[in-house]
């Protein structure tokens, strides 16, 4: 019987933190809200949903000072944060702020991957020194560039959304604009 | 679902173009180095893309229907009218302007952020310039070479538009 707890605390070993403020908390943290809302029945889930993304993101924020998220090299940190703070501002305000959440998500990156340049140690600011600032000023102005062009295809959408007849025309002559059919690839995915 | 993924790509095709042409004339005229050329070149044209797209963000939403929608037929199915070809005329004659103002102001913003003097005018170059107003004037020589770079980036993106719409 000892050895069968022996055990099955060995399992458990690789799953707990080993202190306090470890990305593996916060995701017990989030697995127990989830059972909880599961199990709930009567009390609002949409506070335990709030809840669990922000467990979830904070988690990210420890995870990636633990070991950086890259995607083909780069390093993806920032995105990840700024994606989860975005949904769970969306979930937290519902209604009108949705578009203006999509369009700030590359700033709010930005901003994230800013601010280690701007500690000098845990309690300390400092200015960051003129290379530095040459490389996010290219930062700040690219991703702003990028949230430009999210604002375009939501306008778009508006347009489409305002005037249904539009959709039935041909766009292949566009020279801004395509037209993706994601019913298609997903067939051609499955297929 | 309708995504502005061509007008994203083609962007981006121009904007390297201008940049390229930019820094290009930066590390000869400037005779800065190729670095610091094309630093300069790809913040300050990414300061004027982002300028571009709040302008007309902006301008669009104050536009009367009638001119909006022609501009949505145009942006969504190429359709073209006199009135589109006489708002584009417009929109490319003050956003030169509007944008070469930019590239000097944000040039002088860079400057400051980089922590760094391009052209320091010397004492005699300055006493010189009193007197004869034709010599050598380093802030002169900078934004000329702004100017000249930038009508050379801008005329090339005509260019290659105009070869677009006669191609496609």
């Amino acid at each position: 019987m000892d050895k069968f707890l022996e055990s099955l605390l060995g399992m458990q070993k690789p799953m707990l933190p080993d202190r306090l403020y470890s990305w593996k908390t916060f995701m017990i943290l989030t697995l127990f809200s989830l059972v909880l809302i599961l199990v709930s029945e009567g009390i609002k889930t949409e506070i335990l949903a709030g809840f669990t993304l922000l467990f979830i993101t904070i988690g990210i924020w420890f995870y990636t000072k633990e070991k950086p998220l890259t995607f083909l090299g780069v390093s993806v940190n920032c995105w990840a944060m700024s994606i989860f703070i975005c949904i769970l501002v969306s979930k937290l305000f519902t209604g009108e702020v949705t578009s203006w959440v999509w369009i700030s998500c590359p700033p709010v990156a930005a901003t994230i991957a800013a601010i280690p340049e701007f500690m000098e140690s845990k309690n300390k600011l400092k200015i960051p020194a003129p290379e530095v600032r040459q490389k996010l000023v290219i930062i700040f102005m690219g991703y702003l560039v990028i949230s430009c062009w999210i604002n375009f295809g939501l306008t778009i959408q508006e347009w489409l959304e305002n005037d249904p007849s539009l959709m039935q025309q041909d766009f292949s002559q566009s020279a801004f604009v395509v037209k993706i059919e994601w019913e298609k690839w997903w067939q051609e995915i499955v297929k | 679902m309708i995504l502005p993924l061509r007008a994203i790509a083609f962007q981006l095709l121009l904007t390297t173009v201008a940049i390229a042409i930019e820094s290009f004339l930066l590390h000869k005229r400037l005779k800065l180095s190729r670095k610091t050329s094309v630093e300069y070149a790809v913040s300050l044209n990414l300061l004027t893309l982002f300028a571009g797209w709040y302008l007309f963000f902006v301008f669009f939403s104050t536009l009367p229907s009638s001119i909006e929608s022609t501009l949505i037929e145009f942006i969504l199915f190429d359709r073209w009218s006199n009135q589109t070809l006489l708002f584009l005329f417009l929109a490319g004659m003050i956003t030169f302007f509007i944008t070469l103002a930019l590239k000097i102001k944000g040039w002088e913003g860079l400057e400051y952020l980089r922590n760094e003097v391009l052209f320091e005018e010397p004492l005699e170059a300055k006493n010189q310039f009193i007197k004869d107003a034709n010599s050598y004037n380093p802030a002169g020589l900078r934004v000329m070479t702004i100017l000249e770079a930038h009508s050379y980036s801008y005329s090339t993106i005509l260019l290659v538009l105009i070869a677009k719409l006669l191609l496609a």
